[in-house]
C-alpha cells in the first residue's frame, strides 16, 4: 500500500512515481491510500490515470483508499471516473 | 513570466483589492441594502481567492475561500449587514494584509489569529452549513444566478513545464469552475505517456470545455490572467450557439439582467419584459419604466454601469512599471538636449542658403512631434486620484469610532487625473488632514445636536482641475478654528504681541508653524503639535502650496494646490553672472527694472523695492548662491518678482535668456541639499542650469531678514 501526504504535489510526484512502478512489479493489486490527502495538483491526477493504464495492461489492480470529496471532485476534473 | 515575477504581480494586484475592499466594506456599512456592493466584495474576495492559489498561497486561498462563502450567504440574504460582521470581514482583510505584506506571515500568532476569525466567520455561516455549500460547489460548480447567461468554450494547452512555474493547471480549471457551470467537458490525456516512460513533473493533460456563466468575459480572462502568456489559451464567446435570447438580444438583455441583480426587478417580471419587447419590438428599459417596474433613474444608473461593462471588456491594459516611463522621460529629455543643440547650430547657419532654411524647417517639425511625444507620455503617468481618496474610508470609520464620532467620508471628483508620483507622495499629508479633521473638526454627536447640526459629521475629499493646476480640498462641517485660541497659543509662542492686531488669515497661518498646536491633548491621532508645517513642507516640495479656510462652528476647508506633473516644468531662463538659473513661471508676478529711488533699507526687514505701491523684499541672488554677477545694482540689472503663498519677494538677476519647458533632473545624490535649489536641467548646450525652490527660497529669504 501507498499511503500519501497530506500535501501530496508535484514537490513529492517523483517519490509516488516510483513507489508505484515498485510496487506495480511487486503485487497484483496496489492500494494507494488517499485518506490524509486534502488537495492534489495536475501532477498527481496524472500519475494516478498512467498508474491505471499500467496496471490494466498488465493485468493488475490500482485501487484508490479514503479519497476525500474535493479530491474526487478534482479528479473528476481531470477525466477520471471514481 | 518566472515563479516570482508572477508573484510580484499577485501581490501588487492583492494590495490594490484589498484597498478596494476596504473602501466597498465601509460603504456596505453605510448602505446595508446596497446589493451591488455586496456583489462587488464576493467577487473581490473570489479574485483574491483565484489568484492566492495560483501563487501557491494556499493560506490564503483557504482563508479567501471561507470569506467569499460567507460573502455569498450575504448575497443570498441568508446572513444580514450589521456592524459586527462588517468588523469581522475588516479584521479579516487585516489578518490577509498581514501575511501578505508583513513578516507575521505563517507564524504562530498569525495562525492562531486565522483560527480565530475562521471561528467568528462559522459563527455567522455555521460549520455544517459551510461543509454542505462547499459539497454543493463541488458537485456543480459556481451556483448560477438568475438571469440569462453567456456560453463561453475554453480549450486550455498548457506548457509541459508549466510546474516549474509554481503553476497547477488542475487549480486553474477548479477557479474556472467557480465562475460558471461546466456544460461540456474534454480532457485530452493521448499525450500522457504510459508510466515507466512519464516525467511526472511534466504536464500532459489539456481540456476544452464548454461553460455556461452570468459573468462576462472579462472574468474568464482573470483566471487565465498569469497563465495566458505561455500556454495556449483560446476563450471563445459561443453564446449565440446555445442562447436564442443571446442571438436577438445582444444588448438590451444586459440592461434587463443589470436590474435583476439589483433586484429591482424579478426573474418574472423580466421574461414578461422580454416577450412584450418581443412582440413590440420597444426598448427593454423603455418596457421597463413604462411598466412602473423601475424608476427612469434606475434604467439610466443600469444603462451606465452596462457602459461601463462594455468599456472594462474592450479596456486593453498592460502593467508598466512607473520607473520604465521615468527611464523613457529621462531619454526623451535628452532628446529635447539634442535638439536644442541642433537648433543652436541652425540659428548659426545661413538662412539666406538653402541647408539652414531646410534644418530649421526640420528642426521645428521635429520639436512638435517631441513635445506631443512628452505629452503622451505625461499623460500615462496620469492617474484618478479616487482609488487613492477611496483607501481613507476605513481610515475615517476607525477613527471616528475611536473617538466615539459618527462621521462619513464623502468623496468628489475622483476622476480627477494627476501625476502618480504626485499620488504617492499625497497620501501622508492628505491623512494627517482627514486626523485633524476627525480629531479637532468633527464635534461629538451630542455637541453637534445642540449646536443644531445633524449628529453624524462629514468630511469631504474633493479633487478638481482649474488653471493648469489640480486642486484637492479636505473639508469637514465641524466646529472650525478657534481663532481665540489660535491667538493665546500664538501669544504664548512669541508669534504675536500681547496688543497687537491680527487678521484672520495671520491667525490662520500660523497653524502652519513648526510646533503650533491648539490640541489640549497629545494622544494617537494627533495634536502632537507636528502637523500642519510638515504637511505644508511636504506640499511644497510638490511645488504646491496649501491654503486654510475656516468658519467657526461651521467647518474648516484646506485646499492644495498642485502642478499637473512634477517631471516637467515651464520655466524662465536667467543668468547671473556666467550662470544660468531657472524661476518656475508659475511663481512668477511680473519682472521689473526698478529705479534707484525704488530701492531701500528698511531696519529689520533688510533691501526692498517698491513694486506696484507695496514693498517686497530683495534677494540678491548672486549672495545667496556666493557668484560673480554683472549687475551689483538693482537698477542696472533686472528684479523678477516672484511668489509664494502670501509673501512677494523680487529676485536680483543680470538678465533674462528666455521661457522654455524644462526637464527636471534630481540633485539627490549630487549635491548638499538646499532649500533654495529643487533639482537641475541640462540646456542645449549641455551646461546644467539649477532650478530655483521659489518656496524654500522665500522662507529662507524670510528667515534670514527675521534674524537680522
Amino acid at each position: 500500500m501507498i499511503k500519501l501526504d497530506s500535501d501530496i504535489n508535484v514537490k513529492k510526484i517523483k517519490e509516488f512515481h516510483s513507489a508505484i512502478l515498485d510496487e506495480l512489479k511487486s503485487s497484483d493489486e496496489v492500494l494507494i491510500d488517499f485518506s490524509d490527502v486534502e488537495r492534489i495538483d495536475l501532477s498527481v491526477a496524472q500519475l494516478v490515470i498512467a498508474s491505471g493504464r499500467a496496471a490494466k495492461a498488465a493485468g493488475k489492480t490500482i485501487k484508490l483508499k479514503s479519497v476525500p470529496r474535493f479530491v474526487k471532485y478534482q479528479m473528476q476534473i481531470c477525466g477520471i471516473k471514481i | 513570466m518566472s515563479e516570482s515575477a508572477i508573484k510580484e504581480v499577485f501581490i501588487s494586484e492583492a494590495k490594490e483589492i484589498i484597498e478596494k475592499l476596504e473602501s466597498d466594506l465601509v460603504q456596505l456599512e453605510e448602505n446595508e441594502g446596497d446589493q451591488e456592493i455586496v456583489n462587488r466584495i464576493f467577487r473581490s474576495f473570489h479574485t483574491l481567492k483565484g489568484s492566492s492559489g495560483i501563487v501557491g498561497m494556499t493560506s490564503i486561498y483557504n482563508f479567501s475561500h471561507k470569506l467569499e462563502n460567507l460573502l455569498d450567504q450575504v448575497r443570498s440574504g441568508e446572513i444580514a449587514v450589521d456592524n459586527r460582521l462588517i468588523d469581522l470581514i475588516l479584521g479579516s482583510i487585516d489578518w490577509i494584509r498581514d501575511e501578505l505584506f508583513t513578516d507575521k506571515a505563517e507564524t504562530e500568532e498569525s495562525k492562531s489569529a486565522m483560527n480565530a476569525l475562521q471561528q467568528r466567520i462559522h459563527e455567522y455561516t455555521g460549520e455544517e452549513k459551510a461543509v454542505e455549500a462547499e459539497e454543493e460547489e463541488e458537485t456543480s460548480g459556481a451556483k448560477p444566478k438568475a438571469g440569462v447567461y453567456n456560453y463561453f468554450r475554453i480549450r486550455a494547452q498548457f506548457m509541459d513545464d508549466v510546474f516549474e512555474t509554481g503553476i497547477d493547471p488542475l487549480m486553474i480549471i477548479e477557479d474556472l469552475l467557480t465562475v460558471g457551470t461546466l456544460l461540456t467537458k474534454n480532457v485530452d490525456r493521448d499525450q500522457l505517456p504510459a508510466l515507466d516512460e512519464m516525467n511526472p513533473e511534466r504536464c500532459y493533460l489539456s481540456w476544452d470545455m464548454i461553460i455556461k456563466t452570468l459573468e462576462p468575459v472579462e472574468k474568464i480572462n482573470d483566471v487565465f490572467m498569469f497563465v495566458k502568456d505561455r500556454n495556449r489559451i483560446t476563450i471563445e464567446d459561443v453564446t449565440a450557439s446555445f442562447s436564442k435570447r443571446g442571438r436577438e438580444l445582444p444588448q438590451e438583455k444586459r440592461i434587463g439582467e443589470i436590474l435583476l441583480e439589483k433586484g429591482i426587478i424579478s426573474e418574472a417580471e423580466l421574461d414578461a419584459v422580454l416577450q412584450y419587447h418581443d412582440s413590440h419590438k420597444t426598448k427593454i428599459g423603455d418596457i421597463i419604466v413604462k411598466k412602473g417596474l423601475a424608476s427612469e433613474k434606475d434604467v439610466k444608473d443600469a444603462l451606465e454601469e452596462q457602459e461601463k461593462l462594455k468599456k472594462k471588456i474592450e479596456l486593453n491594459t498592460v502593467r508598466v512599471d512607473t520607473n520604465r516611463l521615468d527611464n523613457i522621460l529621462n531619454l526623451l529629455g535628452e532628446i529635447v538636449i539634442g535638439q536644442s543643440a541642433l537648433n543652436r547650430i541652425a540659428d548659426e547657419l545661413d538662412d539666406e542658403k538653402d541647408t539652414g532654411f531646410q534644418l530649421k524647417n526640420a528642426l521645428y517639425g521635429l520639436d512638435r512631434i517631441t513635445r506631443e511625444f512628452q505629452e503622451q507620455i505625461m499623460s500615462i503617468r496620469m492617474i484618478p486620484i479616487g482609488p487613492s481618496f477611496e483607501q481613507f474610508r476605513r481610515f475615517v470609520r476607525d477613527s471616528a469610532h475611536e473617538r466615539g464620532k459618527d462621521i462619513k467620508l464623502v468623496i468628489e471628483g475622483g476622476d480627477t487625473e494627476l501625476d502618480k508620483t504626485v499620488i504617492e507622495k499625497i497620501s501622508d499629508p492628505l491623512k494627517h488632514m482627514i486626523r485633524n479633521a476627525i480629531d479637532h473638526g468633527i464635534e461629538l454627536p451630542e455637541e453637534r445636536e445642540s449646536a443644531g447640526k445633524a449628529a453624524s459629521g462629514m468630511v469631504t475629499l474633493r479633487a478638481y482641475h482649474q488653471e493648469g493646476n489640480v486642486y484637492i480640498e479636505v473639508a469637514d462641517d465641524g466646529r472650525g478654528v478657534n481663532l481665540a485660541k489660535v491667538r493665546s497659543r500664538a501669544i504664548e509662542k512669541g508669534l504675536l504681541k500681547e496688543d497687537e492686531e491680527a487678521s484672520k488669515d495671520r491667525l490662520l497661518s500660523y497653524l502652519f508653524h513648526p510646533g503650533f498646536s491648539t490640541a489640549d491633548r497629545v494622544d494617537d491621532l494627533s495634536g502632537r503639535g507636528v502637523g500642519m508645517d510638515v504637511v505644508k513642507t511636504n506640499i511644497e516640495e510638490l511645488r504646491g502650496t496649501v491654503e486654510l479656510r475656516s468658519d467657526e462652528g461651521k467647518g474648516t476647508t484646506i485646499r492644495i494646490k498642485l502642478p499637473l506633473t512634477l517631471a516637467i516644468i515651464d520655466g524662465m531662463l536667467v543668468s547671473i553672472g556666467r550662470n544660468i538659473y531657472i524661476i518656475p513661471l508659475l511663481s512668477i508676478v511680473e519682472s521689473m527694472q526698478p529705479k534707484k529711488e525704488d530701492v531701500k533699507t528698511v531696519e529689520g526687514k533688510g533691501e526692498m523695492i517698491s513694486f506696484r505701491g507695496e514693498y517686497v523684499s530683495l534677494a540678491r541672488l548672486y549672495d545667496l548662491f556666493e557668484i560673480d554677477a554683472r549687475h551689483k545694482n538693482p537698477w542696472e540689472g533686472l528684479v523678477i518678482v516672484v511668489e509664494s503663498g502670501n509673501t512677494r519677494i523680487g529676485l536680483l538677476v543680470d538678465d533674462l535668456l528666455g521661457q522654455q519647458q524644462i526637464v527636471i533632473k534630481s540633485l539627490d545624490n549630487y549635491i548638499t541639499r538646499s532649500r533654495s535649489i529643487s533639482g537641475a536641467a541640462i540646456l542645449g548646450d549641455g551646461k546644467v542650469a539649477l532650478i530655483v525652490d521659489i518656496h524654500g527660497l522665500v522662507e529662507d529669504i524670510v528667515d534670514i531678514n527675521s534674524a537680522g
